[in-house]
């Protein structure tokens, strides 16, 4: 979705929307009856400033012609939308060390649904480095993109992924964010983007 | 609907409006009703599209016509629509779509934000229940000292209940419950059998049952023939839109209304990104607009802007209002624009099945749509305090046969012994479920996303921070315990008790965020929804809100709209707008 940017004559793309396909993230962009499909491939997954920030391949693939591939483009996290579903099974054979302890009813007073650690995240919005050029032909300025990327999980992977994202998550943002717990989970992503 | 056609007449950017209402759900419809009447030249701008009632409304759809059943193509949902935890097949295009409308919360801390946009905003799908407060919710503070009165009491707004019942049309009975105070009612519906046995066991532990009140037509009146609405015929599918204007909706009852004065535009596709200012005077000026579907950038002008755009909709587009007279949003020089945000909660509760009543012959008993109400029975005086927390809830619930038999989930086996157990006890579901009150506090708040995050249009959205107290656990305990001590007098069996809250948001009333109160330090609103700071915008929706109390708050959201309207038609009489 866009609105007329003043800085060029070009409209201004503001979010893609995506979800997740394996570690990869797709989404389309549209221009009337004209669709190039979005990747982002994270290959690395690192923090600044107590943010991810996930670094990798974006490939935007034209309705006619080749697809242009742009390397080292990062996407750093913004801020989260919290889901209201279950979240994942940890990651078999994870470090237990990793793993939080599920939230437990205090003298039987009710817990509420999909909070604390019984819950996951929903929406990681990330602001993607800018895409500047002729991005194969997409009519768009593309200098600040949001990405929107729905963790809707169908896949072992994606649910791993899931499970670590919301997890890093809660290492660096929660009540009790620690060092090392996000260290440990980073290690755990970055296995899984390195696959 | 033809008259409203006739208001969708191309809108003026050099006019000067008498008032810009922004929304055209229950509050803004009513903003449009009462200030045409009064002869204001008014602008609706409605940031969704209009609708087609031929189209657009499903009421007479059976799943069995859809490829999907009424359950949507596989992830669907979950990648389009995932926090409209009501939208369903049938009735997903009233909603919107949380790709384009996204906002975020803390980690841990989920909210569910339910919203439409269209012209007629939620109410093409509510859920009509239509309750009073009373003044055991309006003076709450001066009975248990937790945080402060409403600047109304009953007496002052029982008027303006009156007027917005009678004209959208509410069915119940007189139940005599100061509490819960009664109006004047179409005929009410029945109880259905199983919900006589349920009432028969509430009322021997010395609570009280009664027939929900709903804004359904189970008689017309003059004026809603006059704008082509008819009785309700009982299909129950009100939440896919009601074809016949029986329940009611802004667009089947206050926005025709609004259109046969002449006096209204109606602008659909129209999203508000802020209200303007004028430099000189701190006023308002108008209205930044961007259209949803040309994406050309407008701005309109007007002499009073109505904000009316949902509770959480208005709070964010006065927060991106600022400016060098309102650098903090508009109206915001308490700081308190964006606090004491509220929902009910439910979740918690018990359900199970009426011995009595299982194997018999299924009847029609879910055509009613409105199950039964059980009012609150906690802390109304000193007999009734309860030690552990402070206000109340009520149940919704009943023990009627739907269309699905939702007990088939969780019966075991498979075959012909389980169809046959299926059948047996499909007939006899009895539930109750909490509408419970939610303390209101400073520390649940809406604002600006301090990172940046942005909608399809460029738009700031909102970060919500909200979690519940101790007081709703207590609450939740004790509603899950009597839900179960009701079930169990009825005679229920395979009894389950529902100890889990629902998430904030998730009963889609979300209240509070610019609260209206006497004093301009700590409040955002004065008692007639007018801007404390900026004397030409009113806030009419549910920001407006004190405090929650444990019912339905549309009702409420148009009596305070009517006696809104009234004041600011006086006040500009009197030259002081
Ligand atoms: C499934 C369901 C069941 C419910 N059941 C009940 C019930 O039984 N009883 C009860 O009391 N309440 C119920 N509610 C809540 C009820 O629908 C709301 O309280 C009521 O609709 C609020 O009215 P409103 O005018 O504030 O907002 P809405 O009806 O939501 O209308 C707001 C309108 O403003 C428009 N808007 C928002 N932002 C902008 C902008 N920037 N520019 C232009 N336009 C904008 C929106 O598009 C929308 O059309 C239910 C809600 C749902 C979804
Ligand atoms: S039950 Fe009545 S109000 Fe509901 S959709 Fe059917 S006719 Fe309309």
């Amino acid at each position: 979705m866009f609105t007329k940017s003043k800085a060029v004559s070009r409209l201004k793309l503001h979010t893609i929307n995506v979800n997740p396909s394996g570690a990869e993230m797709i989404g389309q962009i549209e221009s009337g009856k004209s669709i190039w499909q979005f990747n982002f491939l994270p290959t690395r997954a690192r923090l600044a400033d107590w943010r991810l920030v996930l670094t990798g391949a974006v490939t935007i693939t034209p309705p006619i012609g080749q697809p242009k591939t742009i390397n080292g483009v990062t996407a750093r996290l913004l801020s989260t939308q919290g889901s209201t579903a279950l979240p994942p099974e940890p990651p078999v054979g994870i470090d237990r060390t990793l793993i939080p302890p599920a939230e437990v009813s205090v003298n039987g007073l009710p817990l509420t649904e999909y909070t604390g650690n019984d819950g996951s995240i929903g929406v990681m919005f990330l602001k993607l480095s800018a895409l500047t050029g002729n991005v194969a032909g997409v009519p768009y300025d593309l200098s600040a993109v949001q990405l929107n990327a729905r963790l809707w999980a169908n896949s072992n992977l994606e649910r791993e992924l899931l499970w670590l994202y919301s997890a890093l998550l809660m290492a660096t943002q929660g009540p009790q964010s620690d060092g090392k717990w996000a260290e440990g989970l980073l290690a755990e992503i970055n296995k899984r983007l390195a696959k | 609907m033809q008259s409203i056609q006739a208001a969708m007449k191309p809108a003026s950017a050099k006019k000067k409006y008498d008032a810009i209402i922004i929304g055209s759900g229950a509050s803004g419809g009513m903003a449009a009703k009462e200030l045409t009447e009064r002869g204001f030249e008014v602008l609706v701008l409605e940031a969704g599209p209009m609708i087609d009632p031929l189209r657009d409304f499903n009421m007479n759809k059976f799943a069995y016509e859809s490829m999907y059943r009424g359950l949507w193509r596989p992830g669907q949902k979950q990648t389009e629509q995932w926090m409209q935890d009501t939208a369903g097949e049938f009735s997903s295009h009233f909603y919107v779509k949380d790709t384009e409308n996204p906002y975020t919360t803390d980690p841990g801390k989920p909210f569910t934000w339910v919203r439409a946009r269209i012209v007629g905003g939620k109410t093409l799908h509510w859920g009509r229940l239509s309750w009073r407060f009373s003044d055991l919710d309006f003076k709450a503070a001066s009975q248990d000292g937790f945080d402060v009165d409403w600047p109304i009491d009953y007496k002052e707004i029982a008027p303006y209940y009156d007027k917005a019942e009678e004209w959208i049309g509410v069915s119940g009975n007189r139940d005599g419950l100061w509490w819960q105070p009664d109006g004047n009612y179409l005929p009410p519906m029945a109880l259905t059998c199983g919900d006589q046995i349920l009432k028969s066991a509430t009322e021997k532990l010395g609570w009280k049952l009664i027939q929900p009140r709903v804004a359904m037509l189970t008689q017309v009146k003059d004026h809603h023939r006059k704008h082509g609405r008819a009785q309700c015929h009982y299909c129950g599918s009100c939440g896919n839109g009601c074809s016949v204007g029986a329940m009611f909706n802004s667009l089947s009852s206050t926005l025709p209304a609004a259109a046969v004065t002449g006096k209204m535009t109606l602008r659909p596709n129209s999203i508000v990104r802020h209200i303007t200012v004028d430099q000189n005077t701190g006023k308002a000026k108008g209205v930044a607009v961007v259209d949803r579907v040309t994406r050309q950038e407008i701005e309109f002008i007007g002499k009073v802007v109505i904000v009316a755009g949902s509770t959480l909709e208005s709070t964010r587009l006065l927060l991106n209002s600022t400016s060098d007279a309102h650098p903090k949003g508009l109206g915001n020089s308490s700081g308190v624009l964006g606090r004491y945000l509220v929902d009910h909660f439910g979740g918690t509760g018990a359900s199970g099945y009426l011995p009595m009543l299982a194997g018999r012959d299924p009847v029609n008993e879910d055509g009613k749509s409105s199950g039964i109400f059980v009012p609150r029975f906690r802390n109304l005086d000193a007999r009734t305090k309860h030690p552990k927390y402070l206000r109340g809830y009520g149940f919704e619930g009943g023990a009627s046969i739907g269309s699905f038999p939702g007990n088939a989930r969780r019966t075991p086996g498979f075959g012909k012994e389980f169809k046959k157990t299926v059948r047996r006890w499909y007939v006899a579901p009895v539930s109750l479920t909490t509408r419970a009150n939610m303390l209101s506090r400073f520390e649940n708040y809406v604002e600006i996303d301090p990172d940046g995050v942005v909608d399809a249009w460029g738009i700031p959205v909102l970060k919500i921070h909200i979690q519940h107290s101790e007081n709703e656990r207590e609450m939740g305990r004790d509603a899950a315990e009597s839900a179960t001590e009701i079930l169990k007098k009825a005679g229920a069996v395979e009894i389950r008790t529902q100890n889990v809250m629902t998430a904030p948001g998730r009963i889609i009333h979300e209240l509070g965020t610019a609260r209206m109160g006497n004093d301009p330090k700590t409040s955002v609103l004065n008692k007639y929804n007018q801007s404390h700071d900026v004397k030409n915008v009113f806030v009419t929706d549910g920001a407006a809100f004190v405090g929650a109390a444990n019912q339905n708050p549309t009702l409420t959201i148009l009596a305070l709209t009517i006696r809104a309207c009234e004041y600011l038609t006086e006040e500009m009489k009197r030259g002081n707008i």
